[in-house]
């Protein structure tokens, strides 16, 4: 009986530790998706875009154009984002440029897009945050912009 | 018998937990150890130059600030508790490039030195926002730096700042007015939603659900109020940041 209790005794407490080590744990988001198999998917469906740090940054006028990096997925894609300080819409572009066919993924915004917000492409795996040859390429227009874009870019 | 064993049960929970809780601030709180960068030096560059002024109150008492002899790197400062360390400063191709290390505030991928509004250099006369930022990869990682338990705690940037004509190179200073975290592709709307009405700014936004676009649409807003100040809100509910001032005088001889 008493050994009984000691057992009960380990096992709760066990239990609870385990429980209460949940909250202080960082949430991981697992992703849909790994290596070649995230080409062509954009990282806000597949997940890549939980953990993502900007690897090439530049600032035309009135947007910003990023080079993005998934640290779960290791994958890049661009993104441009509509910063005018005046608080004006436009279309905007986002060219993903690299090395292999078909060589890169663009997506321009249908419709004028207001400040905030960003039009993103779809995501190549690089392994790598930074291989030769890659970059962002993108701008903002009072005007509909063609795919791809090839100025302005990052490094 | 058995009520005794869950309060034995019950105190080690909290023992254990105490532990674990000061674990974590402690790891948070860690200094960042900044890899040495080369010293090469296309142009070279003069710190305390008599245009220099005094350390501020806020430098002298609360902070850490150095600032390295003439000619040295890293310039170090040092501003509510984060550091940040000008490497190396090189003029090429119509631009000033700058080398910059910097710790995270927190376990956050996302730190950034900001945009032309935050980060800019100036020569008391005209100020130049910074147009390129592009990663140092940390030589160990390949990417950010990580501390021994994986959290990120910094990051190595070369910033680049387009010479206009007539823009004169004395004078110099380079500053950061706060470290940001960068707008995420997929916002948590609820998240973001509850900040604001936290702050009654009366704003009620949405989230953009459509593949290969991202961010947040204002909805309803107060009478009054423009579309600027509304974003402005919904920045600040986004990201976060920490304050500067983190200034560096450089000089040119």
């Amino acid at each position: 009986m008493r050994r009984t209790k000691l057992v009960l005794i380990v096992f709760i407490t066990t239990l609870f530790v385990v429980a209460s080590s949940f909250p202080f744990a960082p949430i991981a988001f697992a992703a849909t998706c790994s290596g070649n198999s995230c080409d062509g998917q954009f990282a806000s469906s597949t997940g890549c875009g939980s953990s993502v740090t900007n690897v090439k940054t530049i600032f035309p006028a009135s947007s910003r154009v990023d080079l993005r990096f998934s640290t779960n997925c290791y994958t890049l894609w661009a993104k441009t984002t509509n910063t005018d300080g005046s608080g004006r819409s436009f279309y905007a572009n986002a060219t993903l440029w690299y090395q292999t066919s078909p060589y890169y993924y663009s997506v321009s915004s249908g419709g004028k897009i207001a400040v905030n917000l960003a039009v993103v492409s779809q995501q190549r795996y690089s392994g790598i945050a930074n291989p030769p040859g890659w970059k962002a390429c993108g701008h903002i227009s009072s005007n509909p912009i063609s795919a791809p874009v090839g100025s302005p870019c990052t490094p | 018998m058995f009520r005794k064993s869950i309060d034995i049960a019950l105190v080690a929970l909290l023992i254990i937990g105490s532990l674990d809780m000061a674990g974590v601030v402690v790891f948070t709180n860690r200094p960042v150890d900044v890899a040495a960068m080369p010293a090469e030096q296309l142009l070279v560059v003069q710190t305390d130059s008599p245009q220099t002024p005094p350390l501020s109150a806020d430098d002298a008492s609360t902070n850490s600030s150095s600032t390295a002899p003439k000619g040295i790197f890293p310039i170090v400062k040092t501003k509510n508790n984060i550091k940040i360390e000008l490497l190396r400063i090189e003029l090429s191709a119509g631009f000033l490039y700058a080398d910059i290390c910097f710790e995270f505030p927190s376990d956050n991928p996302a730190w950034s030195l900001g945009g032309p509004d935050n980060l800019k250099l100036s020569n008391g006369v005209a100020e130049i926002g910074v147009y390129s930022i592009e990663m140092i990869p940390d030589p160990q990682t390949g990417l950010l730096k990580k501390d021994q338990d994986g959290k990120y705690v910094g990051r190595c940037d070369r910033v680049g700042f387009p010479l206009t004509d007539g823009f004169v190179l004395e004078n110099l200073k380079l500053s950061i007015g706060k470290l940001v975290t960068d707008l995420p592709d997929s916002p948590d709307c609820n998240k973001v939603q509850a900040k604001l009405d936290s702050k009654n700014s009366g704003i009620k936004i949405k989230c953009v659900n459509e593949l290969g676009k991202s961010g947040i649409e204002v909805v309803l807003k107060p009478k009054g109020m423009d579309d600027v100040q509304a974003q402005k809100f919904i920045t600040e509910s986004l990201t976060e940041s920490v304050e500067g001032l983190w200034e560096f005088e450089i000089g040119i001889p």
